[in-house]
């Protein structure tokens, strides 16, 4: 053996056994001291786990209107936390006690978090007010597993008035928990929803050390909260107010935008809702509640309520017509009713209009002569225009949930029904029934853009103008424009939408009344339609109104309609 | 002749790798594709086995005449890896070769130690000589300049003290250990003021005194202790060890296995696997005792100090003994390269055993 001959090597080769024995004599006793001399302490440490990981909460953004109510903000509340990782489930009952729950409620609540990692606390009970967490502070000691955490509370100051613009924000649903690092909240609906990524903050998190008594020893702050952007929006709270008060009872719509920047100064929809209890995690009944509450208040009629436009809708044909060929002096005679195919078409007027032109036949809103339209240009001419002006496509409004509505040409009928386009059904297209629908926010939509001489605008709440918000122009001569609005000058100055003429303001618009079939029990039942801008030249804002069963559109809508008109003569710097 | 293969050594890393792939299988489920890392640790195993049976059965004389080649190649992969490498945690250490990926630093480890034992094969002296010094310092030093590169401190730092190891082994005049002291001290103080990234600096400072600072940088070193100490004398049994479980642990897999293993098992298990690797290298010790001849000596010497070493830092620093530098834990870890590399070595030291009596 090499070693034995040379003892050099062998004393050193010995040197080195010394020192790994050190070594492993030095572990043996490191564990030792570690695992059963203070192993007990180790273990109470572990189970009680002395580390947490806290969220330091983010501020969400405050959403303003543009005259400066608050419409969404936040008030301070705090959440009562449960520690997972030390929890065990023999204390349950003790806990639920301690927290005015039942057993059954609190294992639901803390089922909830299945996903979400043991060493993040998560909230059992929330929005606190100082006074109701003062008695749990004082008993925290005999509860180490739980905790007080400072959580502010999304307040929605205004109940149901801003629901549907502004929306409301709730727990994440799967998908959208990926894009966070936190327990946040998320916009649910409306602005809260569109712009979520810019209220949205980006939570903190704190280390904290705590003792095996609850008591807190030592923090350190991992990572600071970032704040969320406020916002503004372009709603007019006393018009907001108005609008909603006036629709009263009935359920509809209201909206009010302005044909020069799409900028939207009212949007409400009837019956409406309180967003303050959907914000809440522990609160699934009322929401349940509110799902199937007659009348459905959780949908936004202005932007997803899709109706046949009736009356209002003949503009439109107007413009085709003359774009067809039609002039200002094409005169059709009203007897009280068309017969085509074997099938008579009736005018609202039995006795008939007599001969109109076609500023007359949209000041009288004459059937008949829509009709002859319709007979003369054919449905091949009459869909390009309304598509160019968006019906059956979504404006674009700058909150999520729109639907398209629906323009009927004879290919989707073909394709839908299986049946050929008739004649009649040419005919009920003209007069805004049979087989099309709008949105509210359609109809204010076109109506705008009538008023500005076709240009598309989209719809929005936030408040900014500029190029971003336009979609494109309808490509039609101004005199066209100049012939139908002339006409629906003529509705308030000496047709069906006299009512409004005493003002004082030039106003031009479109009465309505649609027939259509709802509910279970498919009773027919009648809208009550108005669209019209003010002042005729230049105009600075344009509006629709919807209100279901409200009978003629003179009846219900018109009124509500005056009223925001006389709004608008008083306060026109606040429209500007 | 009777009674040559070592069977003692056999079993006890036989032993040791039973009790690693036990302690990986609960490790790994907490870690992402936890699965996948067990059966691919099993894999690299056998893979270790067959070519550690291979290293044995081709006299390990035969190795050192190809030493330089395999050396140079090494060298060259170590250059590769900081040009094509793929980064992970910080550092440039990975080759990918298609299928799988190396990682070169821990073969280079093979190879230095091949390396000396081709440097001194006919060196008749009992003390290095001024040359001898210089070869091995270079033998050593550009593998760990190029390791650095990367940079890995811990493998760096493994390569260095198996050297030294060797280095020390052969031999070298007092005032020369001195002169290299006196070095060290200059190079360690220079480095430190202007080669050390702060992290670095941070650990080694944290190492004095983890508890002032229990959320930053400490924060490890009082999880793994609350871990091992948790355990207490039984343990908390198998995949039932809280803090693994809850994730306070970070690289249960790698560098903190044996805070998974002793929360688990418990001092007792602790007391077991203790002796299983300290049986292992005491018995490399024996065999370098035992070797034919002075490459025989050096590659069994060489060995049981680099194992040595990795057990000694990843076992105390995980109870506070040592800085948190990572370095994984032999036969325990998870890591193809590594457990390969250990079992060649080991076949190697079985060589060492087998051929005591025999002449070229």
């Amino acid at each position: 053996m090499f070693s034995e001959s040379h003892p050099a090597f062998r004393s050193r080769i010995r040197f080195f056994y010394v020192v790994v024995m050190g070594v492993f004599l030095t572990l043996f006793f490191r564990y030792w001291y570690l695992q059963v001399v203070r192993g007990n302490s180790y273990f109470q440490a572990a189970t009680e786990n002395t580390l947490r990981e806290i969220t330091i909460p983010s501020r969400r953004g405050t959403i303003f209107s543009i005259d400066g109510q608050i419409l969404a903000d936040y008030k301070v509340a705090y959440d009562i936390m449960l520690d997972r990782s030390t929890f065990r489930t023999p204390r349950l009952k003790s806990i639920a006690e301690f927290l005015g729950l039942s057993s059954d409620e609190l294992r639901d609540r803390i089922k909830r978090y299945r996903k979400v990692p043991l060493y993040k606390p998560v909230p059992v009970i929330e929005n606190l007010s100082f006074s109701e967490i003062a008695p749990l502070e004082a008993r925290k000691k005999d509860y180490p597993e739980i905790f007080i955490e400072l959580a502010p509370q999304r307040s929605y100051p205004f109940g149901g008035l801003f629901a549907h613009t502004v929306g409301y924000i709730g727990e994440p649903t799967v998908r959208e928990a990926r894009k966070l690092t936190t327990l946040q909240k998320v916009g649910k609906m409306g602005i809260e929803k569109s712009y979520d990524d810019i209220l949205r903050g980006k939570d903190g998190t704190r280390r904290i050390v705590v003792d095996s008594s609850n008591h807190f020893i030592r923090t350190q702050l991992i990572r600071e909260p970032h704040n969320g952007k406020d916002l503004t929006i372009s709603l007019l709270f006393p018009l907001q107010q108005l609008a909603m008060k006036n629709l009263g009872k009935f359920q509809g719509a209201v909206v009010v935008l302005s044909p020069r920047d799409g900028r939207i100064f009212a949007l409400v929809s009837a019956p409406t809702f309180d967003p303050n209890i959907l914000t809440f995690r522990f609160r699934r009944k009322e929401w349940e509640a509110l799902k199937v509450t007659v009348g459905n208040p959780m949908l936004n009629r202005a932007i997803q309520g899709a109706y046949p436009p009736g009356s209002t809708f003949k503009p439109l044909v107007a413009l085709a017509g003359l774009n067809a060929g039609l002039t200002s002096r094409t005169h059709f005679t009203c007897t009280g009713g068309l017969e085509v195919g074997g099938r008579t078409f009736l005018c609202w007027n039995k006795e008939g209009h007599g001969s109109l032109s076609l500023t007359g036949a949209i000041a009288h809103s004459c059937n008949v002569y829509f009709y002859n339209v319709g007979l003369k240009i054919g449905i091949e001419k009459l869909w390009p225009v309304a598509k160019e002006f968006g019906i059956g496509l979504r404006t674009g409004i700058d909150i999520p949930g729109e639907r398209t509505g629906l323009l009927p040409t004879p290919e989707w009928k073909r394709r839908e029904t299986g049946r050929p386009w008739f004649p009649g059904d040419t005919l009920n297209t003209c007069i805004g029934q049979g087989y099309l629908l709008m949105t509210p926010v359609q109809a204010a939509s076109v109506t705008a853009s009538i008023a500005n001489n076709g240009i598309l605008l989209i719809p929005h709440l936030i408040n900014e103008t500029g190029k971003k918000w336009i979609r494109g122009k309808v490509d039609l001569p101004a005199k066209d424009f100049k012939t139908v609005k002339r006409g629906m000058r003529m509705v308030v100055t000496g047709g069906t939408g006299v009512a409004l003429s005493g003002l004082g303001l030039p106003i031009a618009g479109k009465t309505g009344t649609a027939q259509t079939v709802s509910g279970a029990d498919r009773k027919s039942l009648e809208l009550s339609w108005f669209v019209g801008f003010a002042p005729v030249r230049d105009p600075e804002i344009a509006i629709a109104v919807i209100a279901e069963k409200g009978g003629h559109g003179t009846d219900t809508a018109v009124p509500i309609a005056s009223k925001i008109f006389k709004f608008f003569r008083d306060n026109r710097e606040a429209f500007k | 002749m009777k009674g040559r293969f070592d069977f003692p050594l056999f079993l006890v890393v036989i032993l040791a790798l039973i009790l690693g792939m036990t302690t990986l299988s609960s490790a790994a489920a907490t870690v992402k594709g936890g699965e996948t890392l067990i059966s691919r640790q099993l894999i690299w195993i056998c893979i270790g086995l067959a070519l550690g049976t291979i290293a044995f059965i081709v006299n390990y004389r035969v190795w050192i005449e190809f030493a330089p080649v395999l050396y140079s190649i090494a060298m060259c992969l170590l250059i590769l890896v900081l040009i094509f490498g793929s980064t992970v945690h910080g550092s440039r250490s990975w080759l990918n070769l298609g299928a799988f990926r190396l990682q070169p630093s821990e073969p280079v480890k093979l190879t230095v130690l091949l390396m000396l034992a081709w440097l001194f094969k006919r060196d008749k002296t009992s003390r290095l000589n001024f040359k001898s010094i210089v070869k091995s310092v270079l033998v050593i030093g550009i593998p760990v300049f190029l390791i650095l590169l990367q940079p890995d401190f811990g493998t760096a730092s493994t390569i260095l003290i198996m050297g030294a190891g060797g280095v020390f082994l052969l031999g070298m005049r007092p005032r020369v250990y001195l002169l290299f002291f006196i070095l060290i001290t200059a190079v360690g103080f220079g480095s430190w003021n202007y080669m050390f990234k702060p992290y670095q600096k941070e650990r080694v400072l944290t190492f004095f005194n983890p508890e002032r600072d229990p959320l930053g940088r400490g924060y490890h070193v009082i999880q793994s202790k609350v871990a091992v100490g948790s355990g207490q004398l039984t343990g908390r049994g198998y995949r039932k060890g809280t803090q693994s479980r809850l994730k306070y642990l970070p690289e249960p897999h790698t560098d903190f296995i044996f805070a998974v293993y002793a929360e688990e098992f418990g001092f007792a298990g602790v007391v077991v696997a203790l002796i299983i690797l300290f049986l292992i290298i005491s018995r490399m010790i024996n065999i370098s005792q035992m070797a034919y001849d002075k490459p025989g000596m050096i590659i069994a010497f060489c060995t049981a100090v680099l194992l040595f070493y990795q057990i000694a830092i990843s076992t105390g620093m995980i109870v506070g003994l040592l800085p948190t530098t990572g370095i994984p834990l032999p036969f325990f870890s998870y890591g193809g390269s590594g457990i390969i590399t250990y079992l060649i070595m080991t076949g190697l030291v079985l060589s060492v055993f087998w051929n005591r009596f025999q002449r070229v």
